[in-house]
């Protein structure tokens, strides 16, 4: 393509000068991508000054870190995208598992409270602080950050799992009826992080149990999977799950000193 | 000065205190780590001298408040870490190097400092970017902000960990082994940086090297066996093993400690042998004298 015409000095100096009104400069500057001739003449107006001023503008893009505050806490390391994808595939999984195999095992109600477990362990992990031990000498160490790390793995994840399960087709009381359990269980290994004892092992410890207790049943065929679903979303089993979650956050809250100033190595 | 283990180590302080233990004290199991440690801290910059596994870390990680002593009590910028108010606010003013700082390669240098600086609190977007290049700069990585911390040599993470400590202007810098890692002339950088926080709070830091101490700090204490066992300035330690240092090309039965110092010639620390000529001490002999003295 053949230019046929050019830019006055004068647009062009209100362009290098960052002066010019907006529509006027996007229109320069395409102009100035195909135009060689008034790349030229520009270069020649702009004044060292401009120069400065541009590359302080650019590298303060550049320099800009990507992630707001929130999302560098939350999500920053490998090992907190893991346990943020690794919750959200195995609540869709759970619901895809029942649409195909059937609903002999309870399978949701048994599995699904692993993940928010999981988040809570792999949030206590050292592999989730990206400054390691330096990040113990600051401020906001503590149960805070943790607490902000399960969080946000688990409240991104868990809507996926109920979205899921009433996708497919489960009822409302299956699909919303892990939840209790699962804040339930998960709060017992944030508990167990003020205390000697590995919230990973906890974590693992706990899951399986609850995995195994609500499995049990059905897989020895004593008692149908539903019925297992129905007493786990009964107002007792809901209440105590419920207590049991805000007992533990108690505690948790009442020993928060120890994860903030630690006795141990 | 005297060099038993129970003297009470206390630099000369030209602006009150900074930092105060008493009977500070952190045993693991059966292992004492720290044992009964009593120290005054001014402002400037003291070094932590002793071999490895005499609990330097261990207190360190103490002053850094990141463990809690199991007895004796402190006092960091005149706030008792056991409170959590307290220590949140210590630790607003405290800039803190591990031993093995483990950050996550995946940021770039400038992303971690700035994730570090969230970290302290402060939550003005353009002052974060700004004091992370400017401590950035002040250690040598102004040209390596935007790479991957995997892709950086051993020395340039230890530098990534130390601009972390140092964003905000802290008042106390508890800095373990700053100096591994470093080339000599990157360890003469590191002095000028510390010397703009020792000059308005304090600087501890930790190492094996006696160079290193007598390059880098204004004062020294000798830990061994968890206790501090000595105190004064690099000079005064090199003074302690004066007329008490000699070579010679043959083992001294009064020597406490020999070791050779080039083909054929040993130097030891001891009690001269009558007629011999002394040798002129370094720091190196003073350490040796000291650690071997304290037990």
């Amino acid at each position: 393509m053949t230019q046929t015409w050019h830019a006055d000095e004068e647009t062009l100096r209100s362009w290098a000068s960052g002066t010019a009104a907006p529509v006027l400069a996007a229109s320069v500057e395409a102009h100035l991508l195909r135009c060689a001739e008034c790349r030229r003449r520009t270069s020649t107006l702009a004044t060292p000054d401009d120069a400065v001023r541009r590359w302080d503008a650019l590298s303060d893009v550049i320099d800009r870190p990507r992630a707001n505050p929130l999302l560098r806490l939350g999500v920053a390391t490998p090992g907190l995208r893991t346990a943020w994808l690794a919750s959200v595939l195995l609540l869709l999984a759970l619901p895809a598992a029942v649409a195909t195999l059937g609903t002999r095992l309870p399978l949701v109600v048994a599995l699904a409270p692993v993940a928010p477990l999981a988040a809570v362990a792999l949030a206590y992990g050292r592999d989730a602080e990206p400054a390691g031990e330096l990040a113990l000498a600051a401020p906001a160490a503590g149960i805070r950050v943790v607490a902000l790390r399960a969080l946000l793995v688990a409240s991104s994840a868990v809507p996926f799992g109920v979205a899921g399960a009433l996708l497919v087709g489960l009822p409302a009381q299956v699909a919303f009826g892990w939840l209790l359990p699962g804040a339930a269980l998960a709060a017992l290994v944030v508990l167990s992080g003020t205390t000697r004892l590995d919230p990973a092992t906890v974590a693992a410890t706990l899951g399986s149990l609850w995995a195994v207790a609500v499995s049990w049943p059905a897989a020895s065929r004593q008692v149908p999977a539903h019925v297992v679903s129905h007493l786990v979303a009964s107002a007792p089993v809901q209440l105590t799950a419920l207590a049991v979650a805000l007992v533990a956050l108690g505690l948790t809250l009442a020993r928060r000193d120890t994860v903030a100033y630690r006795r141990t190595a | 000065m005297t060099t038993t283990a129970h003297s009470t180590p206390s630099p000369s302080t030209d602006s009150g205190t900074m930092l105060a233990a008493d009977g500070i004290t952190k045993a693991f199991g059966s292992l004492v780590a720290v044992d009964d440690v009593d120290l005054t801290l001014g402002r400037g910059i003291v070094g932590l001298l002793g071999p490895n596994g005499a609990g330097k870390t261990t207190l360190l990680r103490i002053l850094a408040t990141v463990l809690a002593p199991d007895r004796g009590t402190l006092s960091l910028l005149g706030m008792d870490p056991a409170s959590p108010a307290a220590r949140t606010e210590v630790r607003r003013r405290l800039g803190y190097l591990p031993q093995s700082p483990r950050l996550y390669g995946g940021f770039t240098p400038l992303e971690m400092v700035d994730y570090v600086a969230i970290l302290k609190e402060h939550t003005d977007r353009a002052w974060r970017r700004r004091e992370a290049v400017a401590v950035l700069e002040a250690v040598g990585l102004g040209d390596r902000m935007h790479k991957r911390i995997r892709t950086l040599s051993g020395g340039m993470q230890q530098r990534v960990a130390l601009a972390a400590a140092l964003i905000g202007s802290p008042d106390l810098l508890v800095l373990d082994e700053p100096a591994t890692g470093l080339d000599p002339e990157q360890r003469i950088a590191l002095r000028s940086v510390l010397a703009e926080t020792a000059h308005r709070g304090c600087v501890v830091l930790s190492t094996h090297n006696t160079a290193e101490v007598a390059a880098l700090c204004q004062h020294v204490l000798v830990m061994d066996a968890g206790r501090i066992c000595w105190s004064g300035t690099p000079a005064e330690l090199a003074g302690v093993a004066e007329g008490r240092v000699w070579e010679s090309d043959v083992e001294e039965p009064t020597a406490l400690r020999s070791w050779l110092t080039g083909p054929g010639t040993r130097r030891h620390v001891g009690t001269l042998p009558s007629g011999t000529t002394p040798a002129v001490p370094t720091v190196d002999d003073g350490y040796l004298l000291v650690t071997r003295l304290s037990r």
